[in-house]
């Protein structure tokens, strides 16, 4: 049966007016047909037309009848409401054919996934080695232009001086991040892109600027002599100039850690119509971080439906790296159950900066850190908002307002999860009185 | 500035150089940089310096802190009454969201934690939410309250027993001092005086008429000298302030004089036979009266007394100078006196009026009185009158809505519900005020009223057939009101599906219509499961 909260539930909608609708239909007037077992949930609904509605409890992915192109749809949001909120109105039993035919469908559909790279990867070595050989020579060939060029232009502006910058129109860094693009280094395109933001945005932006310029030069030293780096931070430096894994590569290359995960936090970002999902996880038995990036165009759902405030049992793959924190979801055991235990965090706040440096000195470009902490007291003062640990000391909030943070505390130290820039800590869920309370926005 | 960031900004060409060491361990990496290259130079070390300062991150020591909310006494609400009321409280179906925080009081219960921020900022939007507001947000709600100035009017009482009123009436903000002004006048009223009779040549206008608002509560003849003193302030608001509160002091030289000027204006000729309420209405209504006649001769210039005494000279627009002196006159005159004085019943006298020039501005006049005196009697018959009757005039005609409204506020809620539901039928359907009949009663709407409105409503469907009508739209426009009005032991009944059959032509409508029954609907399943979910 599902253990999510409904609160959890309302989190997956797509948007408001889905949440709304789908409260609406969270009451078992307008369902008949309602019933469960140990891999789904389903039950028909009286709208318009009859729908028939479905949830894999594996990973909660859904299937409606309805011709909505929202996922999850109403209809779906409100079985799931209702299974959370009155689980008696569903009675154990056999699927119906609907349902049945669909679980063997996605279960056939993921056995194929699973097998297929085994298939095809020996085939593609055999058949054309040589060819991907003179194509990642080229690609290699076309990089190393493109950051010669970059170093050129960093030059040039060291030369010239950083005050300089301060008129530049904003296309005096697009256009060499596009340059970048064309050289297949998007990675650090990216980092180019966001140079465009830091001049007058704050009365520090002179130091901002060197501080990635300075950070941006140390990439390009650390490619030209990628040679002599060691394996795993080799594939940090390519990682971040550009160079991306398949989720083959991945799990041929990285680290899978089997265990018990915490969905703590997600962010969604939009650009242009691609939105960009980052989900913090933090394993349950030691705290290991874990950032699920996943990308949807549109209003498409993401692949992985993972939600802040749960507990799930899987198999997470880590990209390879030094200090190794991008993660894909593998495969999962179970469905998500409702995060309640204390989190596995630091104890005070300068023992979760020494996680910080100590990764930071394993693996200098990360510039993003999961900080879990226990019993901190969040706090609002005339000069903004901080967190206090049982030393007396604090570390600044992010900028925003946290009036959730601090109701859910009420002045008792909390267990809080948060992004840790270099700066301040972004929170992304408190755990108060047994239960998990995430704290962004749902995705 | 540090020299890295000096050199940066310069530019070599300009002399920029990078330090050579910096007094760090990172001078070890510093003495490696290419010295051929000051622009790599600067470069690698801000990077290298970036990375060592990230790693170095250390955590500031930080200062006092805040006392924790106090415990809570009430327990918090159902999970899922939660989440009905986080609904609520981000703007969906929020004209449920008072009877949500009523039945939250009843039942003893509060918000939990996560929902306080939206209550409070819901309570800063609407005033008229704070009340309920304020008990549902419990200890740590009026704690949280204590961090932002915008949830000041949540905040619970600072606790300083240092401060007594008497020091924030001396050095507080304007705001403050009222309200310790009010404080005081609650529990000693004569003290409060003194403390404004104390400091009131060196107070500015504004706060002298809003002080003297202050006084209205535990007004008594002790007052008077005082505010009769205020009749000839400098200032006109603290004036009309003073003369508001004089006139609605009974006893007080300003009431009496009042009630001789308005005595002297009117006129009443006893009728051979006074009639019953029924009868005296009908007259009223259709002017043919026979049951005594009542005249006003209202004078022709302004005597500069009754504007000391806090008659305005100049009328709203569309209202002649002798109507208007009449209409404030009245006004302030408990309309029991003319009962009293001319032996007849509010109908009788209002009847009276039927062949009077001056008949409308009788009525307003003592509408406003009766609404000022709280007198349900008049107001009761007043009501009907104004209901029923269709004023010639088109300032009347545009008074009639604000009249009924405050007349109807003014009843205890069994007579405003009485009165109303008279006009529960298809014939009251086509009364303009209808609807805002409705609108004004009291809420919630007692069981009787509320099953005169269904049925009204389901006849209506049924008798229609599919051939609707400008009642039809009266009618179903009212549902909005109903669906948070109608009495809770109804809405098992009032939660049934109402089908309109097609009509065939009007389309577009039929379909606002389905869409408003829809919507009613709603709402009633949400006060349903609302109650469900609340309960001590």
């Amino acid at each position: 049966m599902l253990r999510l909260t409904a609160e959890q539930v309302l989190a997956l909608a797509p948007d408001g007016a889905a949440a709304a609708a789908g409260r609406k239909l969270g009451a078992a007037t307008p369902w008949r047909d309602l019933g469960c077992n140990d891999a789904a949930l389903w039950g028909e609904c009286q709208g318009s037309a009859l729908y028939q509605v479905r949830v894999d409890l594996a990973d909660l992915a859904v299937k409606c009848s309805c011709p909505s192109r929202k996922v999850p749809c109403k209809h779906s949001l409100g079985l799931l409401l209702l299974a959370a909120t009155t689980p008696g109105a569903f009675a154990g039993s056999e699927p119906p054919e609907w349902v049945s035919d669909w679980l063997a469908r996605r279960a056939s559909n993921a056995a194929r996934r699973e097998a297929a790279p085994a298939k095809s990867a020996p085939d593609a070595q055999v058949a054309k080695p040589a060819a991907k050989a003179r194509q990642a020579d080229r690609r290699l060939a076309r990089v190393t232009a493109g950051l010669d060029a970059l170093d050129l232009w960093l030059h040039d502006l060291l030369r010239t001086g950083l005050a300089s910058v301060e008129m530049q129109p904003a296309s005096f860094w697009e256009q060499q991040a596009a340059r970048l693009v064309d050289a297949q280094a998007p990675g650090v395109a990216a980092r180019v892109r966001q140079l465009a933001t830091i001049p007058n945005s704050a009365p520090d932006w002179p130091a901002r600027l060197l501080d990635r310029l300075g950070r941006l030069a140390l990439l390009l030293a650390a490619f030209r002599q990628l040679d002599d780096l060691p394996a795993d931070l080799r594939e940090d430096v390519r990682g971040a100039i550009g160079w991306t894994l398949n989720q083959e590569e991945v799990i041929a290359r990285g680290e899978t850690v089997t265990g018990e995960w915490l969905v703590l936090g997600q962010r969604v970002t939009e650009e242009d119509r691609l939105r960009a999902q980052r989900t913090w996880l933090a394993s349950a038995h030691d705290g290991r971080p874990a950032l699920i990036m996943q990308y949807a165009i549109g209003s498409a759902p993401f692949p992985n439906m993972l939600l802040p405030g749960t507990r799930l049992s899987a198999d997470l793959t880590y990209w390879p790296g030094a200090a190794p924190q991008r993660a894909l979801v593998r495969q999962r055991h179970g469905g998500p159950e409702p995060i309640k235990a204390p989190l596995p965090g630091a104890p005070n706040l300068a023992a979760l900066l020494d996680q910080v440096a100590a990764a930071t000195a394993r693996q200098p470009w990360l510039d993003r850190f999961l900080g879990v902490l226990n019993a901190v007291l969040p706090a609002r003062t005339e000069s903004g908002w901080f967190v206090h640990d049982h030393t007396g000391n604090v570390l600044p909030l992010a900028a925003g307002d946290h009036w959730r943070l601090l109701a859910l505390s009420g002045g008792q130290p909390v267990d809080l999860a948060a992004e840790w820039d270099g700066e301040t800590l972004a929170p992304l869920g408190v755990l108060a009185d047994s239960a998990y309370f995430p704290l962004t926005e749902a995705g | 500035m540090d020299a890295l960031l000096n050199a940066a900004l310069a530019g070599t060409a300009h002399g920029g150089q990078a330090p050579v060491a910096v007094g760090t361990p990172l001078d070890r990496l510093l003495a490696q940089l290419p010295a051929d290259d000051p622009e790599q130079r600067i470069l690698l070390a801000a990077g290298t310096r970036a990375v060592y300062q990230q790693a170095g991150q250390q955590p500031r020591p930080g200062g006092t802190l805040v006392a924790p909310a106090p415990a809570e006494t009430q327990p918090p609400c159902t999970p899922r009454a939660a989440r009905l009321l986080d609904g609520l409280l981000h703007g969906q179906q929020a004209d449920v969201l008072p009877e949500a925080l009523g039945l939250l009081r009843q039942a003893g219960q509060r918000l939990p934690a996560e929902l306080l921020p939206a209550a409070l900022a819901a309570g800063t939007r609407t005033t008229a939410l704070r009340d309920e507001l304020r008990v549902a947000l419990g200890a740590r709600g009026r704690w949280l309250a204590t961090f932002n100035t915008e949830w000041r009017w949540a905040a619970g009482i600072p606790p300083s027993e240092t401060v007594t009123m008497a020091a924030i009436w001396e050095e507080g903000s304007s705001a403050q001092r009222l309200a310790a002004l009010r404080q005081v006048r609650q529990d000693d009223p004569a003290l409060a005086r003194e403390w404004l009779v104390a400091v009131w040549k060196q107070e500015k206008a504004d706060f002298r008429a809003d002080a003297l608002q202050a006084l209205a509560r535990g007004l008594s003849l002790d007052d008077e000298a005082f505010l009769e003193a205020a009749l000839d302030d400098r200032s006109q608001g603290v004036r009309a302030q003073a003369a508001r509160l004089l006139a609605g002091l009974p006893g007080s030289a300003l009431a009496v004089r009042m009630r001789d000027r308005a005595g002297a204006l009117l006129i009443f000729t006893p009728g051979p036979s006074a009639g019953g309420r029924l009868r005296g209405l009908m007259r009223a209504v259709t002017g043919r009266g026979a049951g005594g006649r009542l005249d006003a001769n209202p004078p022709e210039t302004l005597d500069p007394a009754w504007q000391r005494d806090g008659i305005v000279a100049k009328p709203p627009p569309g209202l002649g100078e002798r109507a208007w002196w009449l209409t404030q006159l009245l006004a302030v005159v408990p309309p029991a006196h003319w009962s009293a004085q001319f032996a007849a019943s509010p109908p009788d006298l209002i009847a009276a009026t039927g062949q009077s020039e001056w008949q409308w501005t009788l009525l307003e006049g003592w509408a406003r009185a009766a609404v000022q005196a709280a007198d349900s009697a008049w107001a009761a018959a007043l009501w009907s009158f104004w209901h029923d009757a269709k004023a010639t005039d088109a300032y009347y005609r545009n008074t009639a809505a604000s009249v009924l409204h405050d007349l109807l506020a003014c009843l205890p809620p069994e007579d405003a519900s009485r009165a109303v539901e008279q006009t529960l039928t298809d014939a009251g359907l086509t009364n303009p005020h209808w609807r805002d009949a409705l609108a004004g009663l009291p809420t919630p709407w007692t069981r009787t009223f509320s099953e005169r409105y269904l049925a009204l409503l389901d006849e209506h469907i049924r008798k229609a057939g599919g051939q609707y009508s400008a009642s039809t739209s009266t009618l179903l426009a009212s549902l909005s009101i109903a669906a948070t009005a109608l009495a809770p032991v109804v809405l098992p009944q009032a939660r049934t599906r109402r089908p309109l059959p097609e009509d065939g032509t009007a389309n577009w409508q039929l379909l606002t219509w389905r869409q408003r029954l829809d919507q009613f609907t709603a709402t009633i399943q949400l006060r349903q499961q609302l109650r469900e979910e609340i309960r001590p």
